[in-house]
Parts: C-alpha cells; structure tokens; sequence
C-alpha cells in the first residue's frame, strides 16, 4: 500500500544495505547518513497506513485509505496534530507553548 | 556548567521506514549501559576478588512514563505490536534531547507495556523498549 508524505521525515533503516550504512554511522558516532522522507514522496510499503495515523502522509491508494479507517477530516486533524507537535505548539496557549520562530522577513 | 531542560525531549522509533516521535511521554529513563566484567579470582590470588573486562558492553531496557491514549498512533502501535508480533525487528530508535543536537541512538528487538490506572488522576503507562548491541552516545 502507498501513502504520501506531507512533510519531511527522517528516515530509518529497512534494508539490509540502508541498515549498515545507518550503523556505521551510528557506532562511528555520525548522524543518520539516510536521506529524509521529503514532501510528496511516495512510502510503499504493508505498513504504510501508520504514517497516516501518524499525521505525516496522506493515503495514495485505496489499500492505504482502507487501513487507516480514517475520514478526510481526521487525516487532516491528525496532520495538524503533527504539525503543531513538532513546534512544541500543541496546547495554543502562548503561555505554555514554544514561541513561533520569527518570520525571516528579507526586504532586499 | 550547562543544564539541560528535559522538556522537548524527543524518543522516536522507526515505523514504516520512518523515524517517529511518541507521544504524550511524560518521563524517560535510558537503558543502562555498562561495560561487562566478570569475576576471575584464582586459588593464588590475594583475597580481593578479581575482575576482568570482558570487553563487551551490557544494556538494559529503555523506559519510558506516558499518557496512554488508545488514539494516539504510536501507542496502538506499540500495543498492535506486542499483541500481533506486527513490527519487523530491529528497529532504529533515538532519544532526542530538547536543544535538537544531541541524539543517543539505540536498536529495539521488542517493546513491553504495563499500564496503570491510578486512584485519582489519568491512565498511565511505562513502556519498555528492549535495546540489542550498542547505544550510541552523542559526542
């Protein structure tokens, strides 16, 4: 089944090829030397449907759409969850959530 | 002397090729890791035991303290997964700290559950996640 991601996402080893080059790094204290996940790339894969319940992609068949049992609203409920998650945003109250990062407004 | 605000932390695990945050984590302990020694006193020896490195390293079991909420995705995963055998094995893991530049990696062979209902309060949990080789600690 496929899902498609809408945002960038680290990757983790699945391969036999991927997994040593992932632990080479690893041990020789690097970072993970795989490529992300970028938007609009295409996961293909029998678990694909947890990037959905994740709120990182979006069904790109039908076996994909089946197995997350999700409406249209609840994936974009949940992509909004991930989006606010990860700029530490999650409660919308500016007392308790990190500050926006500051526009970077280029005037030249 | 620099102190490390625990709040932003991040644990992560590969699910579908992709390394994910858990969620709703409230408190983790990292997996020990020590390196491995074994007594080898002898009959000449003096009458202090002995040890001897035997150059490997020994982990434990990474725990992990959260809000356990059945809609969350990452913890029906890690339910699905003891309960369906549903997770290909190992999987790459990463424990985040909140300034995002320091990164302990590890590999997980398992994971286990214990939930936990308290008098007054909200359903918890602590997660094991059951480590093999190596943490790797970010330097």
């Amino acid at each position: 089944m496929k899902a498609r991601y809408v945002m960038e996402t680290e990757r983790g080893p699945t391969t036999d090829d991927e997994w040593k080059a992932y632990e080479d790094a690893r041990i020789a204290g690097k970072p993970n030397p795989l490529p992300k996940w970028k938007v609009g790339d295409i996961n293909d894969r029998p678990d694909s449907f947890w990037l959905v319940k994740f709120g990182v992609a979006v069904p790109e068949d039908d076996e994909c759409r089946q197995a997350c049992g999700m409406t249209e609203e609840e994936i974009a409920d949940r992509i909004d969850m991930q989006v606010k998650m990860q700029k530490a945003q999650l409660t919308g109250n500016p007392t308790y959530d990190a500050d926006s990062p500051e526009e970077d407004t280029d005037d030249e | 002397m620099a102190r490390i605000v625990t709040k932003a932390t991040a644990l992560k695990a590969t699910i579908s090729a992709s390394l994910t945050t858990i969620t709703q984590v409230i408190s983790v302990t990292e997996a020990s890791s020590e390196n491995q020694v074994e007594p080898t006193p002898t009959f000449d020896d003096a009458i202090g035991i002995t040890k001897s490195n035997t150059g490997y390293v020994d982990t434990g079991d990474f725990s992990a303290e959260i809000f356990f909420d059945k809609g969350q995705a990452t913890h029906e995963f890690i339910t699905d997964t003891i309960q369906l055998g549903a997770a290909s094995f190992p999987i790459a893991c990463s424990l985040v700290h909140s300034d995002g530049t320091i990164t302990d990696t590890f590999n997980a062979v398992g994971f286990s559950i214990t939930k936990s209902f308290p008098e007054r309060g909200f359903v918890r949990a602590t997660i094991g996640i059951k480590v093999t080789g190596q943490i790797t600690y970010a330097t």
